[in-house]
């Protein structure tokens, strides 16, 4: 659930990222590490077989300095002990859990700044899975059933899981499909129901929010104000 | 009066017993010792005065004795020269001699008796025949009936064959009865009857002055008197000055005999009594063969008194031994046992609760011994005591961690994380806030690590408090922080922001229930740190006012309500001291200020 959780926040930062992988374990990581080469690497300290320290130090150990991925530890430790342990072994941040959304973007985005600074490959485009005529076909579904339930609360895995689909591949894919995160869409749909509806009906601001899927009507006002560069209420007066 | 003695020695320290001891068993014997000497001292010198009274005695007697042999010898030898008497005889019964012959045996044969008279201070040297009508050869031979006046006279025919000493022979006698020399007073002569032949006797005498015999009779001596008891029971050489006897009767009964001439005694006698309250002392020796005592009376006062003397000078001295010795004894017993005293002393301080006290070293052996024990024994006392704390200190730990574990922070921190994304991915980003604030506000609570955060954390944990509160509660509580940088490392006990916002909602703002500010500032003032939180919400009337502030600043310990403002101050009070603490101000419907003070710590300039 968590890894799921944090894939979606990495999505929502917005860090253009060209791929997210997950490992169950640090052994796993190891495997993964040496098949390819990785910019970043968030992992837990407390974990099955191999530790995050250890996968850190066998990272220093046994990887090239240009191969090697920044790493961010998150962690339930707030003992200074492990901190320090990790940002010795070089990870660039420690967040507590539960995680703060704002604290991972500014770990992300300060991650995407050193690997700019490095001269990493600005990652233009998706790489990986194709969209196969299966794939596409998939998407397509995927797009109506938001279009269909978009005043639910709805998430990335849910939609994956009405296409049959593991939400990694789903994630990187649904972005080719559409351009944008899944989280993007939605909210862009999420909007464009409420633009209707506030011009078409008298419907109080609340009830739009909630009809259209989000739960507070100061979030709502926030993010129809980012979209629309204009607040729901002036909206409707426009028209 | 044992008893009270008993009871009086149980009281008394060591030391006063100890010495008490070793002063009681050293000067014991030395008491009796110089008792002995005193005792001994006039007994001493009685003897010595003896012995040397006694040796002179003998010296004298022997003197004498050897004289009055000499005599004898001589005068014996003569008589018994067959060849003398018979010229004496041949001459004296032959008338006819001629007037040569009879030179002749004056100048020649008589001469022989002047052997004897040529002995010095021999005054006479005669023969007195009983022969009438005999012709006389002065100075040696005459006629008996010359000598009718002398002493020996009567008794002439009674004479010992060894022959007899008589004194004062010339006592009453006429100077000048025997012609050719002169003859004085205190003579002594020796008379031995010989026989010439079976018809003719007589008897030979020699004269000499008493003084030549027995000088020392006559000698005048300090406080003494030597004198001569004849056969007859006659005194000589009285000294009359002396007043010590006059006369035979009183001597016997000064000594308490009954009778001299039938006193036996061998060799020297002394006695020792007291004369007109003076000390005298007798010495007598007896001459058997003629019954003659010579004895010496002296006055011993000198001697006495040397004696008394002698022993008063022992007594002091010895009093004065005895007191240097009880002196001395006291301090050395006093120096060696000065050890207890200190050894007691640190004692003493130890139980007093000086754990740190270590008894210095001491000079005696044993008790340093002893006193390097006890030290070692306190040292581990010490380290028990250091090591009983360190492992109550450390189960206490242990029960904590093991508190710990059972609440399994991680496990709540997990599923907090688990819930929260359940949320996130949703796009539910309120109730993903408040499982973020009520992590928080869990990690704040189950850190038991130390008693102090820094103000930031307080803060964080007082923004979730507020974040949480808001999700309960109808009206939105916001808080406006006006905190320098700098202040937010300051370190401040736990648990001090929450609680009074707990308050303030709970008293001032729950019945106004409108969205409200709190605002929170802290800043540092020289070396205090200064927190205030206001709220603008009810407040209180001055009543309530006094009594709040008397909750706060009450003694003693509340069993309800842990954590109030009462606790807070308590505990400021308790870390930083009675200058620090929490006030309180308030304005009827207005605000109320939560003051809190402690001590800048590290952080003041």
């Amino acid at each position: 659930m968590v890894r799921y959780g944090i894939h979606v926040m990495i999505e929502n930062s917005d860090v253009p990222f060209q791929e997210i992988d997950e490992c169950r374990n640090g052994k796993e990581a190891v495997d993964y590490l040496q098949k390819n080469r990785y910019d970043l690497l968030l992992t837990d300290i407390r974990m099955p077989f191999m530790d995050g320290m250890e996968l850190s130090n066998w990272i220093q150990h046994n990887l090239e300095q240009d191969n090697r991925p920044l790493i961010i530890a998150v962690s339930g430790y707030s003992e200074f002990e492990y901190a320090k342990g990790m940002l010795e072994a070089g990870a660039i941040s420690y967040i507590l859990k539960p995680i703060d959304r704002k604290e991972i973007n500014r770990a992300l985005w300060k991650a995407e700044e050193i690997t700019r600074e490095r001269g990493g490959d600005s990652p233009a485009g998706v790489i990986g899975n194709e969209l196969t005529y299966i794939n596409r076909k998939k998407m397509q579904q995927a797009v109506d059933y938001i279009r269909k339930n978009y005043d639910r609360p709805i998430d990335m895995a849910e939609v994956s899981n009405q296409v049959s689909m593991n939400y990694t591949m789903f994630s990187s894919l649904f972005k080719q499909y559409t351009g944008m995160n899944f989280t993007t869409w939605l909210r862009k749909i999420r909007i464009e129901k409420a633009k209707r509806l506030l011009q078409n009906t008298d419907n109080k601001l609340n009830e739009v929010c909630r009809s259209v899927g989000f739960e507070d009507a100061s979030r709502f006002t926030k993010i129809f104000r980012e979209e629309t560069g204009m607040t729901p209420r002036a909206y409707r007066g426009k028209s | 009066m044992f008893v009270g003695f008993r009871r009086k020695y149980d009281n008394m320290t060591l030391f006063q017993k100890i010495r008490l001891s070793i002063q009681l068993f050293s000067v014991f014997p030395i008491i009796l010792l110089f008792i002995f000497l005193i005792l001994q001292s006039p007994v001493r010198w009685e003897q010595a005065a003896e012995e040397e009274m006694g040796n002179q005695m003998m010296e004298v007697f022997d003197a004498m004795v050897y004289k009055m042999n000499t005599i004898e010898l001589m005068t014996k030898s003569i008589f018994s020269d067959t060849w003398f008497t018979a010229e004496v005889s041949r001459v004296v019964t032959d008338n006819s001699l001629g007037e040569y012959e009879r030179l002749t045996f004056q100048k020649l044969t008589l001469s022989v008796l002047k052997t004897v008279s040529s002995i010095n201070q021999i005054q006479a040297s005669r023969l007195h025949l009983d022969y009438p009508m005999m012709r006389e050869y002065l100075p040696y031979l005459y006629r008996m009936d010359r000598a009718a006046g002398n002493l020996w006279y009567a008794e002439r025919k009674e004479l010992s064959i060894q022959g007899s000493w008589y004194f004062d022979v010339t006592d009453g006698q006429a100077k000048t009865l025997y012609s050719g020399y002169f003859v004085g007073d205190d003579m002594v002569s020796y008379v031995m009857p010989v026989k010439v032949t079976n018809e003719m006797e007589g008897v030979y005498e020699v004269v000499m002055p008493m003084m030549e015999l027995i000088p020392s009779i006559y000698e005048v001596e300090e406080d003494a008197d030597t004198i001569l008891i004849d056969s007859n029971g006659k005194l000589y050489g009285i000294d009359d000055n002396m007043g010590i006897f006059s006369d035979m009767a009183e001597l016997e009964r000064m000594l308490e005999i009954p009778s001299f001439c039938d006193y036996q005694v061998d060799g020297v006698k002394v006695w020792h009594i007291w004369k007109n309250s003076r000390p005298l002392m007798i010495v007598a020796q007896k001459h058997a063969g003629n019954d003659i005592w010579l004895i010496k009376a002296a006055f011993m006062d000198r001697q006495y008194r040397k004696g008394i003397t002698e022993a008063v000078g022992i007594l002091l001295v010895g009093g004065l031994i005895l007191g240097v010795l009880l002196w001395s004894v006291n301090g050395i017993v006093k120096k060696l046992l000065n050890d207890f005293s200190v050894f007691s002393n640190c004692v003493k301080k130890v139980g007093e609760g000086g754990l740190d006290v270590r008894i210095p070293r001491l000079r005696q052996v044993e008790i340093n011994a002893l006193a390097e024990e006890y030290n070692g024994m306190l040292e581990n006392v010490k380290k028990l005591t250091q090591d009983n704390i360190k492992r109550e200190v450390s189960i206490k730990d242990m029960q904590l961690k093991a508190l710990e574990k059972q609440i399994d922070a991680h496990f709540l921190y997990n599923v907090l994380e688990s819930v929260k994304m359940m949320a996130e991915v949703r796009g539910m980003f309120q109730v993903s806030d408040a499982l973020l604030a009520l992590g928080r506000m869990f990690r704040y609570n189950l850190e038991t690590g130390s008693h102090n955060v820094t103000l930031a954390e307080e803060i964080v944990y007082l923004e979730s408090y507020l974040q949480l509160s808001n999700i309960r509660l109808d009206y939105t509580i916001q808080l406006s922080e006006n905190i320098e940088d700098s202040v937010r490392a300051l370190k401040v006990p736990k648990m001090i922001l929450q609680p009074i916002a707990e308050n303030a909602i709970l008293y001032g703002l729950n019945e106004l229930a409108e969205d409200t500010t709190i605002y929170l500032k802290a800043y540092i003032k020289g070396r205090d740190a200064c927190i205030e939180m206001t709220d603008m919400g009810r407040g209180m009337d001055e009543n309530s006012l006094d009594a709040v502030r008397k909750k706060i600043s009450k003694r003693d310990d509340e069993k309800k309500g842990g954590i109030g403002l009462h606790n807070i101050h308590e505990r400021i009070r308790l870390m930083y001291g009675d200058r620090y603490g929490v006030r309180i101000y308030s304005k009827n419907n207005c605000y109320t200020k939560v003051s809190i003070l402690i001590s800048a710590g590290e952080l003041y300039e």
